[in-house]
């Protein structure tokens, strides 16, 4: 990688060879994902969350620093809001006019958990970041992506992959002039009951920006963890306790659902302990899994085909408490999965009193709820009327994390060696603690070097790219295989980040541009005597060709000639004009005609010379020095001047024949087709003439 | 529907404005042949003329019959009598007055009354801030919101002083010093809810801190608005009270109960269906029961009909009003209506059609008072009744008007 140059400062971006990666959030931290790229003059930005625990603009990523006019592209990789919750604010409220994607499945999720989350921080917060309203106008904006469909927006070039982590979670592969970044968003290289693990690209990237959440941590194996998972379900149900499972509608709740109904499959001793499932959105959110199945893994994929997996045979919706008679053993998963009121809260209370009984957390707890504050296994607990219970029931907590650990990350990493790893997205000392186990585990290797980064929000990684510049032969210029050292001459055509070669001709064909041409013409004029005009161009040019008069022109006696074989001068009454073809050299020829049919006009001396000297050559001696030199220059034997009408000159036995008065030379009819000859003959004629008869 | 059948009103006429099409039905004792039916468009009303008299429903302005086109089509039963097309020139369709929810502004003032009795229940009062709430199970999904602590979760939505919080069939305002003399708040005593069960209703945000349901009434007439939330935020239900911008309350109480909880609900079904795109709607008891699977078809209708004994007083979509004989000449004015298919839920039969429409996420759930429920299927199969037997029901559910 080159050093910092200095002379970028005035290289053009979209020359430039730095690439630069800067979050506006996210960086050494967790919320507001926005992380900005500039490349080539293009920049994109990852993700456009909120800060979740920050209220009104505080909750924004530092947008501030860059102009939203000049983003050309926006990826979103999932529904959660510190991904995507400030999304209808930058589509709304702010000039970018650029394009946005996300996945279909994250699209149609995305409305859903935003349009109850602009109520809620609306109504708890003084100042709005945008309104329903807002939300709705900006849905038009959002277009969707298929998983590893490519599109091109700018000559960016992107596509995205299965990212895990939740329903419709993509990763972002861009590639700009040939650098391709990785986007991870959230993933989990863990495949579980529904969702895919995050694929690992079969293009490696040149620079991998990844989440870094749990840093070093290592989860527990998902096969002991759902083994750790059923057996304490059996246990409570066996010891004739009831078996609360706090958990929230969407994501966790189905994934939990589909070990459990395998679980009693496979145990028939259990069936007749049943199984509910209350929550009144269960029915609904169930309704999005299974439009979305598509984003799932090959399982269920496969599954649907024969029956709805998603149907299942031990599990019974609860909708509504009516139908629930407890009496007996059971297991319930209940919302919310915090325990902070509701359902789960109340089956919570009723139930924590008597040790045969138990509550299983599966998954993270905030601080300062219920379900945080019994996992440090206090004596007693407070009901929400305030009173105060003993916690008999056994509490235990089992993490379903749907994030990378330490384990996958690095898995991930190998497999794609990227040369540079940008780390976002985790806790400043968590993401420290990894950048520090990465940099230890490639320490060793001389074979792969990898650089870690971690910057701050607003503080960019540069990172230098010196693109080589190849431009493509296309075209009829690439219908002669080149040879080494061969110059190829056309038109440089750069399109986005490509280069090609091409023939003007060409140019209609392969690209939107078409070739011109320009056509100049130039009126003096002349009053001078036309032959000395002739005359004297024949001494500029030699080359001085004289054009069929057309049939109109007869009648107003024009003359045409054609000089250095581009010129063309008509002469009429009184004007010359002069028609060329605009071209640098054209151009150069058209001026020293001009300067020619000027001075001819204008110097007396030009016209005395002709006065004085009407007949300065002596056809004769003209004649015996041609004679004399033609012995010289091909043998006596080669000359026949015998017949001064019929003047020859033979070579290899081809006869040119001369004409004195107008110094051409022609074959006999027939005999040649080799002209070298006769323009040798013709040249030496005419300089003779010249050398005998000098102008000015 | 051998009762229902004799309901049948004699004239009945439906106008699509967007369509700008009609359908004009004549019972078969109105008119036996098509020959014997006059039908004619004059300035702003269509007339209707039999040996038996002459009808004359009247347009809404800049809507009016196009000369000419009625013309009459076979119909599938014989029984029911004569059918006739007619095509409509729309120059601008009529528009209806939103809900409460829609009208009530920021920076004006408002006082509440109860609509049954009238009486005043709060103080006159101007909202600094007006704002929708999260639709009813958002916390069950606020977990969803992002990968990590979510501080949302324990977010209470209650209105401040000087707020109006509205949901789709309520709204939510802090109580105020006159409270005390004109609601009384007491647990529900009927409700057969228990703790658990609470949670289960579905049309509750954020506050859900309770036991037990405190229940607010009317104190001058005892009649149910709505619930306490907590001691200063109270919840009041669209159809049971109503907003008056000026200081006097008695000038602004409608007569008609069945026709004031008609016009709200539709007025909401209307607003909520172009905002949010929903068609179909699930309405419920605050038990979380669904009382009425409701299936909106038709925002652009005008219907008129003509019974043939005017009802009085039952609210049935036609209003009375015109006692006249019958074979004389009868008016009433075509009026704004949407077109419903419902299917009321109290029997067993239809599960199917229950489970299908509660697993599918474009239901939309409504929660109006126990009571109320009843009145909106009274009101519906009210308006069902009158209809020619051939509109009565479309597959297995019925049809219905609601007046705008």
């Amino acid at each position: 990688m080159a050093a910092k140059r200095k002379a970028d400062v005035t290289v053009p971006a979209e020359e430039s060879d730095q690439l630069l990666i800067r979050p506006l959030g996210a960086g050494q931290e967790v919320g507001r994902s926005c992380i900005i790229l500039e490349f080539k003059g293009r920049k994109i930005m990852l993700d456009c969350g909120i800060h979740p625990g920050l209220e009104g603009m505080d909750a924004l990523p530092y947008i501030d620093l860059i102009d939203p006019a000049e983003i050309d592209l926006l990826l979103i990789s999932h529904f959660h809001l510190d991904h995507c919750g400030a999304l209808p604010w930058f589509l709304q409220k702010t000039s970018f006019k650029g394009r946005t994607f996300m996945t279909h499945a994250t699209k149609a999720i995305y409305r859903w958990l935003l349009s109850d989350y602009v109520k809620v921080s609306n109504i708890s917060a003084d100042d709005m970041l945008y309104t329903e309203t807002d939300l709705e106008e900006s849905m038009d904006k959002i277009e969707t992506i298929n998983f590893h469909e490519v599109k091109e927006v700018a000559g960016i070039k992107f596509w995205c992959y299965h990212a895990g982590h939740v329903l419709g979670a993509a990763m972002f592969m861009i590639e700009i002039a040939g650098v391709k970044i990785l986007y991870t968003g959230d993933f989990s290289r863990q495949e579980d009951r529904h969702l895919m693990a995050a694929e690992i690209p079969s293009v490696k990237p040149d620079i991998l920006i990844t989440e870094s959440t749990y840093g070093t941590h290592i989860h527990e194996k998902r096969e002991e963890r759902e083994a750790r998972f059923c057996n304490t379900v059996h246990d409570i149900v066996n010891r004739e306790g009831r078996c609360l499972i706090p958990v929230f509608a969407l994501g966790r709740a189905q994934e939990l659902l589909l070990i459990l109904d395998e679980y009693w499959q496979n145990h028939p001793e259990l069936h007749d302990i049943p199984i509910y499932y209350a929550s009144s959105l269960a029915k609904k959110c169930m309704a999005v899994y299974q439009t979305y199945v598509n984003a799932m893994n090959d399982k269920i994929r496969k599954a649907i085909n024969i029956n709805n997996p998603f149907v299942f045979k031990h599990i019974s919706n609860l909708k509504s408490m009516d139908h629930f008679d407890d009496i007996g053993p059971s297991v319930v998963m209940a919302s919310p999965g915090m325990m902070q009121s509701g359902l789960s809260r109340e089956l919570f209370e009723s139930w924590c009193t008597d040790k045969r009984n138990g509550v299983i957390i599966a998954g993270y707890c905030v601080e300062g709820t219920l379900a945080k504050h019994i996992m440090s296994e206090p004596e007693e607990i407070t009901t929400m009327s305030g009173q105060k219970l003993q916690l008999k029931m056994s509490t235990d907590y089992i993490s379903f994390s749907a994030h990378t650990d330490y384990q996958q990350t690095s898995e991930f990493i190998r497999a794609l060696k990227p040369p540079h790893v940008i780390l976002v997205h985790g806790e400043q000392n968590e993401m420290a603690r990894l950048k520090a186990a990465l940099i230890r585990e490639y320490e060793d290797n001389d074979e792969v070097h990898i650089e870690v980064h971690n910057p701050r929000n607003t503080e960019a990684v540069t990172l230098n790219f010196r693109g080589e510049k190849l431009a493509k032969v296309m075209g009829c210029l690439a219908d002669k295989k080149c040879a080494q050292g061969q110059r190829v001459s056309g038109i440089l055509v750069k399109r986005n980040f490509s280069y090609h070669i091409l023939a003007p001709s060409d140019l209609s064909n392969y690209t939107e541009l078409a070739m011109s041409t320009v056509k100049q013409t130039q009126a003096i004029p002349f009053t001078g005597p036309y032959s000395l005009l002739v005359n004297q161009l024949r001494h500029l040019a030699g080359d001085v060709e004289e054009v069929e008069a057309s049939e109109k022109t007869e009648k107003i006696e024009k003359t045409t000639l054609k000089i250095f074989k581009n010129i063309t001068l008509l002469h009429e009454a009184g004007m010359v004009t002069l028609e060329w073809v605009a071209n640098p050299l054209n151009d150069m020829y058209a001026d020293a005609v001009t300067t020619v049919v000027l001075e001819v006009q204008s110097n007396p001396k030009a016209q005395k010379v002709m006065e004085s000297k009407p007949e300065a050559v002596d056809v004769e001696e003209y004649q015996r020095r041609l004679e004399i030199m033609f012995q010289d220059m091909f043998g006596e034997d080669c000359v026949d001047f015998k017949d001064p009408k019929n003047l020859s000159v033979t070579v290899d036995g081809k006869t040119a024949y001369i004409s004195l008065e107008t110094r051409t030379v022609d074959y006999e009819e027939g005999s040649a087709d080799d002209e070298s000859i006769k323009e040798m003959v013709e040249l030496a004629v005419q300089r003779l003439y010249d050398a005998m008869n000098p102008t000015m | 529907m051998e009762e229902t059948g004799k309901q049948q009103h004699e004239i009945f006429l439906e106008l699509r404005q967007r369509l700008e099409s009609g359908l004009l039905i004549l019972r078969k004792d109105v008119a036996h042949s098509p020959t014997e039916v006059k039908v004619f468009g004059s300035d702003s009303s269509l007339l209707i003329q039999t040996s038996r008299g002459l009808w004359r429903a009247e347009l809404p302005p800049r809507v009016s019959v196009v000369p000419g086109s009625c013309q009459p089509t076979p119909t599938g039963d014989a029984g029911e009598g004569l059918h006739f097309r007619l095509r409509l020139r729309v120059d601008q369709q009529t528009e209806s007055r939103g809900s409460v929810i829609e009208r009530i502004q920021v920076q004006q003032s408002y006082g509440f009354c109860c609509q049954a009795c009238g009486s005043r229940i709060l103080e006159q009062r101007v909202f600094q801030r007006v704002l929708p709430l999260p639709g009813g199970n958002w916390n069950t999904l606020v977990g969803e919101w992002c990968c990590h602590p979510d501080p949302f979760a324990n977010r209470k939505l209650l209105p401040r002083t000087e707020d109006c919080l509205t949901g789709d069939t309520y709204f939510l305002l802090a109580r105020d010093n006159s409270c005390n003399q004109t609601l009384t708040v007491e647990p529900d005593p009927t409700s057969a809810r228990s703790a658990a069960n609470h949670s289960q209703d579905s049309e509750k945000p954020r506050h859900v801190h309770r036991t037990t349901v405190k229940e607010v009434s009317c104190k001058n007439c005892s009649s149910m608005l709505g619930e306490a939330l907590t001691g200063d935020a109270l919840k009041f239900y669209i159809t049971e009270v109503m907003e008056i911008e000026s200081e006097d309350c008695e000038t602004k109480r409608a007569g008609n109960r069945l026709e004031f909880v008609e016009k709200t609900l539709s007025a909401r079904l209307v607003e909520l269906s172009s905002a949010q795109s929903i068609f179909r709607f699930s309405i419920q008891a605050p038990t979380g029961k669904t009382a009425i699977l409701l299936w909106l078809l038709n925002t652009d209708t005008l219907v008129a009909s003509f019974p043939e004994n005017p009802v009085t007083g039952n609210g049935t979509l036609i209003s009375p009003g015109d006692s006249r004989c019958p074979d004389e000449h009868q008016s009433r004015l075509a009026v704004s209506a949407v077109k419903v298919l419902y299917l009321p839920c109290s029997s067993t039969i239809h599960q199917d059609i229950v489970s299908a429409w509660e697993r599918d996420i474009s239901v939309h759930n409504l929660t109006l008072p126990h009571t109320t429920c009843q009145e909106v299927l009274q009101l519906l199969s009210a308006s069902t009744s009158c209809l020619p037997p051939s509109l009565r029901c479309m597959n297995s559910y019925q049809v219905a008007f609601m007046r705008r």
